[in-house]
């Protein structure tokens, strides 16, 4: 193994670099400031931080998809593209934050350094290629979210949520690695490609790569019956499980953990008790950035895991596999997000609520992609219902943090009444976010549950023709979010009812902050222009799934008087040679 | 058939663009900016636009080539803009294409809007919402231009809803007044009865054809073998009245003709441009669009026949008794509709095009003539207070009769034309419905209206140009020729309603001259030949041709001249004759009380199954069950969660603790 970094490893890093590079200059510039002079600006110089590590992603989108750094991260498809998304909602926090700051007096640079941070780790975090490095880019995020949400010192709300927000955390965190450890413990690898084909039931044809296996398996893993070589005839002994991983309830309970974890991040129900406190405590932009950056990043390394890792058969449809979880998690983030959302009297809190409803409808598309035979591509309407959701979700927060003065914070409903005639252009902005969020043509958010409905009745089709059991519940599924989300209209319409048919019962005046206006307009203007026009978009994330390195499909089993047809072991006695 | 081959040709997305970008850059920006600024843009944008449908349509004229049958062909430029969406085996192309039909269409819309465009100009002037006119107008002309150009029919909806949209926004451009936006809506309703027929027939395509794409269907109807063709007849059968549904909502037949005229509430050039010249033809494009569909249902194409027929005669006898000068025009608008509805429903796609074309020309020019009068009469819109304006407004006048001439088919101008056309074919196609041929009805009934639409224009001629000025004093001292803005477009348009006849010598005529080609027809073969070719002449040589000609050009010179025997010079024979069947004149004046039959059923019926879905729907399932149920599901819920989410983060960790404890316990149970 050579120790040298080469020129592409830096490259494919680009969009890491840049955004760590700009976050050292914000805080050296902050250091020069003196004390009460304004640091909008710091906003500026942050969107072009991030407008240039995007820029750094797309020039790299022409790359080949490959690893780099010695195997411990992607450079692909997949990366480039969720790099984009976290880019977006990063600027776009960045544009709403400085009037916001500067009338709760918590203009420091420090704020955005931390958001280039954190977005650094998001990036890092999907590209991610081995669990160590998943995990420390895991904690870079959450390290500078945690920092966020506690960061206007003089509210105790917001003191209480960066706290309780801290502690769940690293309750996580602790999930993780344990989680991390007893799949190391099972496999001897910490390398998702490598665990993925250790697991793999069956045959793997294609995405085997003995090499790579035979250098990420340790000699524990060897003696834990994951892999061996026979060094007299070149042989690859006892290569994969086959239907042994029956037996192995740690790598079950390891798989689960980090799953559970993983999912505790994105805020699905039972894990998401600490969600509606962060975002509705936290200062409306970093609630902002939490709720669509932290989340898109949870979701795309989810995406990650589960396609390089964890996609055998046995592991998603077994009778322990993570199908089923996900389908509870699901429907209940589904219905409970919903529900506690329509009692909410805090626009924030309804948001916070919505969000866990939003994770419940990714969900199922991620059920949809690991039921049956599974279909990685599936996972497609994920990645774009990101992008509609984080537009959506940026916006109407960053029209909550528009409208919040020194003088109090809007966030109950009745704030809003009236404002759609008082401020037009935010009224037609609010109207459209809430429209999306609930789904309703012609925005984008219609579009993305669309394509997440859609994905899952096609694995639902899929999953009778190849007669697996269950399907009927899949498609059960399908109808209760559809159920749901018109359960979500009644709140999300609130918003818009407020809006326009309600008297104002106290004086509100927008802050009047031009970046702000910027960033809510790009939201807008995006939410309409991907529901009218969603084919480049759609491109994009199917260009997304299909270019992930790395991922394990292809293993679609075929069982024959229940044997594998093909199996890993003769393929990779073929490869080696 | 043989294949249409086709070209790449990028300039027509520009073609579409640009008045949408001046559509963009007025509403955005017009408010602010000088009046002068925002005309130039949107006049500007309009004859670039023109300029470049006739690059392409040159374009399309360049590449051609003789087909198969001896034909030209030109086949067709096309230019991707992007796929819309994907859905299943459904993909939606955001794709135009220029064929010859189409090619007619931009012009049209491209040019007489352009005209219109300068017109508005001077008819506009003063107006204080001048942005917000120009910008509905351009708008219109890139939905009109989507309708047209998309080869998609989903693209073709977009387009015919967003003229819908534009005519809706335009005809109560003046909302201030309750009565013209009640036009507005009126029309928008009306056209959504039509737009719903045409939406289910869309879906009904997608089942059964499997695609949308004008070149797709195209080939699918030409592939079905006629077994097929009898197994599904009755789902094209269907489809095709569905889209005639929504024909009969754009183009104002029977039954939905009602809000044309009730749109004349809107500003003259509108009326011009939108009901007269481009939008309210879209039906009659949508025909002749798909003409291959539209022939193999014999019973659809009859029915269009029929309903085209029977539109023509009764608006025209409608038009005879109103003073309005636009509602006249406005009845005779549905009136010729009728004739181009008649002309493809007896499958002559030609004739109906052609007629099309030949009515934009002319009938722009009437209603930008009255636009004229109405703008030096200072808004006075009644015929019975006007005469005499020939010695005020001499350009106005002699281009009106111009108009006037080619609407009622004097021979050799454009009218004359495109009329004898409709009427020979409507006599030499065969037309069974129900067994029975109807060839000699509805022929009589195209020669009655013929008739009557002499009558009325000229009688509108004469009351407004002729004899004497029947104005009060104060109006007459500002009457006034319009400006030069105003006169132009009329002096272009007069042009063409008199000579554009010439492109369609029919063979009658042209061989009779020494094999004159109808260039018309050789130009469009490409597209409605192959469905002409379902019909067959009945009569040998042109023995019939001549004497429907003839018969034609009697009734439209008959009519003008009962006209000058009544409006002409001061008489009271009219007047007699109005008292004496007083109740037909009843009847007529009051539009055959269609209006008043819509309110007690239609009117009065949604305003029934609005209260039951108010009482039922409302009150009982949603405020009582749903919404009160909801309310006490969440009082219930709210005291279940405030337990659970009681803030303390011990707490937190034990659920989450739970909920894996959970998981782990489905999974490795």
């Amino acid at each position: 193994m050579s120790s040298l970094i080469t020129p592409i490893d830096i490259a494919s890093t680009l969009p890491f670099i840049v955004l760590c590079l700009f976050g050292m200059v914000v805080l050296l510039l902050e250091v020069f400031q003196r004390q009460g002079q304004s640091r909008s600006y710091l906003a500026y110089v942050s969107a072009v931080g991030f407008a240039t590590a995007a820029f750094s992603a797309w020039l790299l989108m022409g790359v080949e998809g490959q690893l780099v750094f010695h195997d411990m991260n992607y450079i692909d498809g997949f990366s480039k593209v969720t790099a984009l998304l976290m880019c977006t909602a990063g600027a776009v926090t960045c544009l709403i934050a400085p009037r916001y700051l500067a009338e709760l007096n918590a203009d420091r640079g420090e704020f955005y350094a931390l958001i280039l941070f954190s977005a650094g780790g998001m990036i890092m975090m999907v590209s991610a290629a081995d669990f160590i490095v998943f995990f420390m880019a895991l904690e870079l995020m959450s390290i500078a979210v945690y920092a966020l949400a506690a960061y206007v010192r003089s509210s105790r709300v917001a003191a209480e949520a960066g706290f309780k927000y801290f502690l769940m955390g690293a309750f996580a965190s602790a999930i993780m690695l344990y989680g991390i450890a007893l799949v190391y413990g099972a496999t001897g690898t910490t390398n998702l490609a490598a665990i993925g084909q250790l697991l793999s039931y069956g045959a793997a044809s294609g995405s085997v790569d003995p090499a790579l296996l035979l250098s990420k398996v340790s000699e524990q893993g060897a003696l834990a019956g994951a892999a061996g070589y026979d060094t007299t005839t070149g042989d690859l002994l006892m290569l994969n499980y086959g239907s042994g991983t029956a037996n192995m309830p740690l790598l079950y309970l390891g798989i689960t953990l980090v799953i559970v974890s993983a999912v505790f991040k994105v805020g699905a129900v039972p894990f998401h008790m600490w969600l509606p406190d962060a975002y509705s405590g936290a200062p409306s932009p970093v609630g902002a950035f939490m709720a669509s950056a932290v989340k898109a990043a949870a979701f795309a390394s989810l995406l990650r895991l589960l396609a390089l890792a964890f996609f055998d058969y046995e592991l998603r449809m077994g009778p322990m596999g993570w199908v089923q979880v996900t389908f509870f998690l699901a429907l209940l983030s589904m219905a409970i997000g919903n529900l506690v959302a329509i009692a909410q009297t805090s626009v924030k809190r309804m948001l916070a609520y919505s969000s866990i409803a939003h994770t419940g409808y990714m969900l199922v598309a991620i059920t949809a992609m690991g039921y049956g035979v599974g279909d990685l591509d599936l996972g497609a309407s994920v990645v774009f219902y990101l992008f509609a959701y984080v537009f959506g979700t940026v916006g109407a927060f960053g029209i909550l943090a528009y409208l919040t003065r020194s003088r109090y914070y809007v966030e109950r409903f009745s704030d809003l009444n009236g404002l759609g005639y008082r401020y037009p252009a935010l009224g037609v902005a609010m109207t459209l976010f809430m429209l999306s969020s609930a789904g309703i043509p012609p925005t984008a958010g219609f579009i993305a549950k669309f394509q997440v409905f859609k994905a899952a009745v096609i694995a639902y089709g899929a999953g009778v023709e190849a007669g697996e059991p269950g399907a009927l519940l899949l498609l059960a599924l399908v109808v209760s979010g559809i159920l749901f989300s018109v359960v979500g209209v009644y709140y999300y319409l609130k918003v818009i009812v407020h809006l326009y048919m309600r008297d104002p019962v106290r004086e509100v005046t927008a802050s009047d902050s031009g970046p702000a206006r910027v960033g809510i307009s790009v939201c807008a203007i995006a939410t309409l222009v991907i529901g009218l026009f969603p084919g480049p978009l759609l491109n994009l994330s199917e260009q997304a799934m299909s270019q992930m390195e790395g991922r394990h499909d292809g293993v679609y089993v075929q069982y024959e008087d229940g044997a594998p047809i093909e199996d890993l072991q003769r393929l990779m006695r073929e490869g080696s040679r | 058939m043989q294949d249409i081959p086709i070209y790449e040709f990028t300039l027509l997305g520009w073609i579409a663009l640009l008045p949408l970008l001046g559509a963009i850059f007025n509403g955005i920006l017009g408010a602010r900016l000088p009046r002068a600024l925002v005309s130039t843009v949107a006049a500007g944008a309009m004859g670039v636009a023109f300029i470049l449908s006739i690059v392409a349509v040159w374009t399309l004229f360049q590449g051609r080539f003789e087909g198969a049958d001896g034909h030209t062909l030109y086949g067709a430029l096309y230019h991707n803009v992007f796929t819309w969406f994907e859905v299943g085996s459904l993909r939606v192309d955001f794709e135009l294409l220029l064929d010859p039909l189409s090619a007619v269409m931009i012009l049209i819309i491209t040019g007489v809007g352009f005209l219109i465009h300068v017109y508005s100009i001077g008819y506009m002037e003063g107006d204080r919402s001048w942005w917000r006119f120009f910008t509905y107008l351009n708008f219109f002309v890139f939905a009109m231009l989507m309708l047209v150009l998309g080869d998609n029919l989903v693209v073709l909806f977009l387009g015919w809803e967003g003229v819908g949209v534009a005519s809706y926004l335009l005809i109560g451009f003046w909302y201030e007044d309750d009565e013209k936006a009640s036009a507005g809506k009126k029309a928008f309703i009306v056209n959504r009865v039509g737009d719903f027929a045409v939406l289910l027939a869309l879906f009904l395509l997608v089942i059964y054809a499997g695609s949308l794409s004008v070149v797709e269907l195209r080939e699918w109807a030409s592939t079905l073998s006629p077994a097929q063709v009898t197994a599904l007849g009755g789902v094209l059968t269907a489809i095709c009245i569905l889209l005639f549904i929504g024909c009969t909502g754009k183009s104002a037949q029977i039954p939905l003709f009602v809000w044309l005229p009730d749109a004349m509430a809107g500003p003259t050039p509108v009326s011009a441009l939108i009901h007269a010249a481009t939008m309210v033809t879209a039906g009659v494009y949508l025909i002749a669009r798909l003409n291959f569909l539209f022939v193999l249902s014999p019973t659809a194409m009859t029915l269009i026949a029929v309903i085209g027929g029977l539109t023509a005669f009764f608006a025209a006898t409608i038009g005879v008794v109103q003073n309005d000068i636009k509602k006249v025009l406005a009845y005779s608008t549905v009136s010729q509709l009728g004739f181009m509805f008649l002309a493809v429903g007896v499958g002559s796609f030609f004739a109906g095009v052609f007629h099309l074309m030949t009515h934009a020309f002319f009938k722009a020019l009437l209603f930008l003539g009255a636009g004229s009068v109405i703008h030096g009469m200072h808004h006075e819109q009644d015929i019975r207070r006007m005469g005499g304006l020939k010695d005020y407004m001499p350009i106005t006048r002699w281009t009106f009769l111009v108009g006037c001439l080619a609407i009622a088919g004097f021979p050799l101008f454009s009218g004359f034309f495109s009329k004898d056309e409709i009427l020979w074919y409507t006599l030499a196609n065969v037309h069974l419905l129900g067994g029975v041929n109807l060839s000699w009805f509805l022929w009589f009934l195209a020669l009655g209206t013929a008739f009557l639409t002499a009558f009325y224009m000229f009688r509108l001629y004469f009351l407004t140009f002729e004899g004497e000025c029947r104005a009060d004093e104060k109006t007459r001292s500002h009457i006034h020729e319009s400006p030069l803005a105003m006169t132009l477009p009329l002096v272009v348009l007069a042009v063409l309603a008199g000579f554009g006849g010439f492109v369609g010598i029919p063979p009658v005529l042209g061989n009779a001259l020494g094999g004159l080609p109808n260039v018309m027809h050789d130009w469009l073969y490409q597209v409605i030949g192959p469905g002409e070719a379902f019909f067959a002449y009945r009569f040998e040589g042109y023995g019939m041709a001549w004497m429907s000609m003839a018969a034609a050009t009697a009734s439209g010179i008959g009519g003008i001249a009962l006209a000058w025997l009544f409006y002409g010079k001061p008489s009271d024979v009219p007047g007699a004759m109005a008292e004496k069947a007083a109740a037909v004149h009843r009847i007529l004046s009051n539009k055959y009380y269609v209006d008043e039959f819509y309110a007690a059923t239609v009117g009065r019926g949604v305003t029934l199954l609005g209260r039951v879905c108010h009482r039922l729907v409302d009150e009982l399932l949603i405020d009582t069950l749903l919404v009160n149920g909801t309310a006490r599901l969440m009082g219930f819920l709210g005291s279940v969660l405030r337990v659970v989410q009681n803030g303390q983060v011990q707490r937190y960790v034990a659920f989450v603790f739970l909920g894996i404890a959970i998981i782990l316990y489905l999974v490795l149970r």
